[in-house]
C-alpha cells in the first residue's frame, strides 16, 4: 500500500504528498484508537482492508473479493499468511486463547520455572505466575487463526522417540510480553512421595487450559495441579477452578479437565 | 473304433470326471474365500502396522488356498498322509536348497513382527537412503530420495544397520564451524546463542550447546549442537548454516579457508633462493 503512495508522490507533485501525509496519520490515529479499546478483545467487519496493531507486529486482514480475505502478519513473528471465506458482513472477532503451536501444532506446555522448586514430604505449595496468551481470530464463532503475542518456542520433554513437543514457556518470553497479554496462573503442587521433591519443570496439557475475564479485563487462567510421585514422576491435571476467585468472571475460553503424567523428570 | 472305445469309457471314468469336478470346484472356492478373507484383512479397520496387515492377507490367502489344494486331493483319493510324509521329507531338501530364500522369509517375519522399520518411514539402510514402499516377507523396497525403487532382500535388510528417521520426533544438527585464530571465541558464541534463540524452530529446551571443539590448524573449531522438529530437520540445517555464516560475517568474526604454504626450494640450497606458495 505504502510503495503504492510513493509512487503516486513521484507522478503528481506535493499535493498528492500532503494528501498521503493526512492518509497515514489517519490511519496511525485509527490503530491507535484500536489500540486503547484493548487490541485483543474486539469485533469488526473487513471492507477493504483493516490493520491491527499487536506487540510483535501488525495483523493485516485485506479483502480479496466478495467472499474471502486474507490474513497476513507483518512483523518480528513468522506466522503464516491464510486465506478465509468471509463474507463482507460477517464479523471478525479477536478473542484471547492460550498458548498454542505457530509453525508447530504442538498438544502440551512446557512451563520452565524459573527457580526449581522444593517441596516437603505430604505437603503441597502454591506457586502464581503468568502465561502469554495467543490472540485467536473467530469468525461466526468459529476459530480460523492463531496469532501469538510473543516469540513461540518448543521444548522436547522426554526421549526424541517416545517424548512429546511442547509450545516453551519461561520467566524470560514472559518479561517480554505486554501485562495485559499474560494471564495469571496458579500452580499448585503436592509432593506425595515420602521424599523432598524438586520440580522445575511441568508439562501441562494445552486443551486444559480455560482463559476467564476479569471485569477490569484481566486475564487468568484455571488451576494446573502437579501431584508429585517421585522425583522422576508427576501427575499434571488441569482443574475448571479460575486460578484467582474474582467476583464476575466471564469465560472467555473453555477448556476441560485434562491430565497428562510427566515421566522423564520434573 | 477309436470314438466307439472313448464312448465305452466314458460311463466307466464317470465317477474319476465327477471326483475331477468337485475337486477342481473345491479349490476354486477356497481360493475364493482366501481372496475374499485376504480383501477382508486389508480393509478391516486394525490397529497394526500396514505391512504386518498386508502380509497376514497374503498368507491367509495362500493358507486357505493350500488348504483347497489338499482338500481337492483328498477328494481325488490321492493319501494325504504319504504326501505329508514326502512333503516332509521334500520339506528337507527344499529347506538345504532355498537357504537364502528360507533366510528371508524369516527375516522379513521378524521385521514385521519387531516393526524396526514400517512402510512410510525415512530410512538408512548402508548407503541407501529413502522412504520405506513395502515391506514384504522375503524383500523390503524402498524409494530412495532419487525416486528410483530399491528392492533389498530382507535378509539383508536384518543384517544392516537401520538408521530409522521417522521414529524420533525432534533430531539433532550437529554444526562445525571454524573462525579465524585472530576472531574473539566469546564474541562468536554470543553472536550464533542469540541467533538461536531468534529461531523458532530451533528447540529451547533441551538448549543448544555450543563449545570450542579443538585448535585446528587454521581455524578455532566451534561445535554447535542443536535440537530441532524431526519434521523441521533439513530445512533448518539450511537455514541455520547460511545465517550463521552471515551474523558472524555482519559481526566481524572471520571464518578462515584452509591455508597450506608449500616452499619450493629453487637452485642450489647454497644459493638460499625459496619460492612458496599458498595453497587454499
Amino acid at each position: 500500500m505504502w510503495s503504492v503512495n510513493v509512487i503516486i508522490i513521484k507522478s503528481h507533485g506535493m499535493w498528492v504528498l500532503q494528501l498521503v501525509s493526512l492518509i497515514t496519520y489517519l490511519g496511525e490515529c485509527y490503530i491507535l484508537l484500536k489500540d486503547v479499546l484493548g487490541m485483543i478483545y474486539m469485533d469488526f467487519t473487513v471492507d477493504v482492508e483493516e490493520v491491527i496493531s499487536l506487540p510483535k507486529g501488525r495483523l493485516v486482514f485485506s479483502r480479496i473479493n466478495d467472499s474471502m480475505i486474507r490474513i497476513v502478519f507483518n512483523g518480528d513473528l513468522q506466522i503464516p499468511p491464510k486465506t478465509v471465506g468471509v463474507s463482507r458482513n460477517s464479523s471478525i472477532s479477536l478473542r484471547p486463547i492460550p498458548p498454542s503451536g505457530n509453525l508447530l501444532k504442538v498438544d502440551y506446555l512446557f512451563i520452565k520455572l524459573n527457580e526449581p522448586v522444593t517441596v516437603l514430604p505430604k505437603e503441597s505449595v502454591e506457586i502464581y505466575f503468568k502465561l502469554p496468551v495467543d490472540i485467536g481470530v473467530y469468525v461466526n464463532n468459529y476459530l480460523i487463526h492463531t496469532v501469538p503475542t510473543v516469540k513461540v518456542k518448543y521444548a522436547l520433554y522426554g526421549p526424541p522417540d517416545l517424548g512429546h513437543l511442547c509450545r516453551y514457556v519461561d520467566g524470560g518470553l514472559i518479561n517480554s510480553v505486554p501485562d495485559n497479554l499474560l494471564g495469571i496462573t496458579k500452580l499448585v503442587i503436592n509432593n506425595q512421595s515420602s521424599d523432598v521433591g524438586t520440580v522445575g519443570k511441568v508439562v501441562a496439557p494445552l486443551n486444559g487450559l480455560q482463559i476467564y475475564l476479569t471485569a477490569s479485563n484481566d486475564l487468568i487462567f484455571n488451576t494446573i495441579y502437579v501431584r508429585l510421585a517421585d522425583s522422576l514422576h508427576a501427575e499434571v491435571t488441569t482443574k475448571l477452578i479460575p486460578s484467582k476467585h474474582v467476583e464476575n468472571l466471564k469465560y472467555l475460553f473453555k477448556g476441560i479437565e485434562s491430565a497428562y503424567v510427566m515421566k522423564y523428570g520434573v | 473304433m477309436a470314438f466307439d472305445s472313448i464312448i465305452d469309457y466314458i460311463p466307466l471314468s464317470m465317477d474319476l470326471f465327477i471326483k475331477i469336478l468337485i475337486a477342481i470346484t473345491i479349490f476354486i472356492v477356497l481360493y475364493y474365500i482366501g481372496v475374499l478373507v485376504s480383501n477382508y484383512i486389508r480393509r478391516a479397520k486394525l490397529k497394526a502396522s500396514p505391512e504386518l496387515i498386508y502380509n497376514l492377507a497374503r498368507t491367509a490367502k495362500y493358507i486357505i488356498a493350500f488348504s483347497g489344494f489338499l482338500a481337492a486331493l483328498s477328494v481325488l483319493g490321492v493319501e494325504l498322509s504319504g504326501l505329508l510324509i514326502a512333503a516332509g521329507f521334500t520339506g528337507i531338501v527344499i529347506g538345504l536348497a532355498a537357504q537364502q530364500t528360507l533366510s528371508q522369509l524369516f527375516a522379513g517375519i521378524s521385521l514385521i513382527l519387531e516393526g524396526r522399520a514400517r512402510v512410510g518411514d525415512a530410512i538408512r539402510i548402508g548407503d541407501d537412503w529413502g522412504v520405506i514402499e513395502s515391506v514384504g516377507l522375503m524383500s523390503t523396497q524402498i524409494r530412495l530420495w532419487s525416486g528410483e525403487i530399491l528392492t533389498i532382500p530382507n535378509d539383508s535388510v536384518m543384517g544392516s544397520k537401520i538408521y530409522n528417521y521417522s521414529k524420533s520426533v525432534a533430531r539433532r544438527i550437529d554444526l562445525t564451524i571454524g573462525i579465524s585464530y585472530s576472531s574473539s571465541i566469546s564474541k562468536a558464541l554470543n553472536i550464533i546463542t542469540s541467533l538461536l534463540s531468534e529461531k523458532e524452530l530451533v528447540l529451547a529446551e533441551p538448549p543448544p550447546t555450543l563449545m570450542v571443539d579443538s585448535l585446528g590448524d587454521s581455524a578455532v573449531i566451534i561445535k554447535v549442537l542443536l535440537w530441532v522438529p524431526n519434521s523441521e530437520f533439513w530445512t533448518i540445517r539450511k537455514e541455520i548454516i547460511r545465517e550463521i555464516k552471515e551474523a558472524l560475517e555482519a559481526g566481524g568474526i572471520e571464518i578462515p579457508f584452509p591455508q597450506r604454504v608449500v616452499w619450493l626450494k629453487s637452485g642450489t640450497e647454497s644459493k638460499g633462493t625459496q619460492q612458496f606458495i599458498t595453497a587454499n
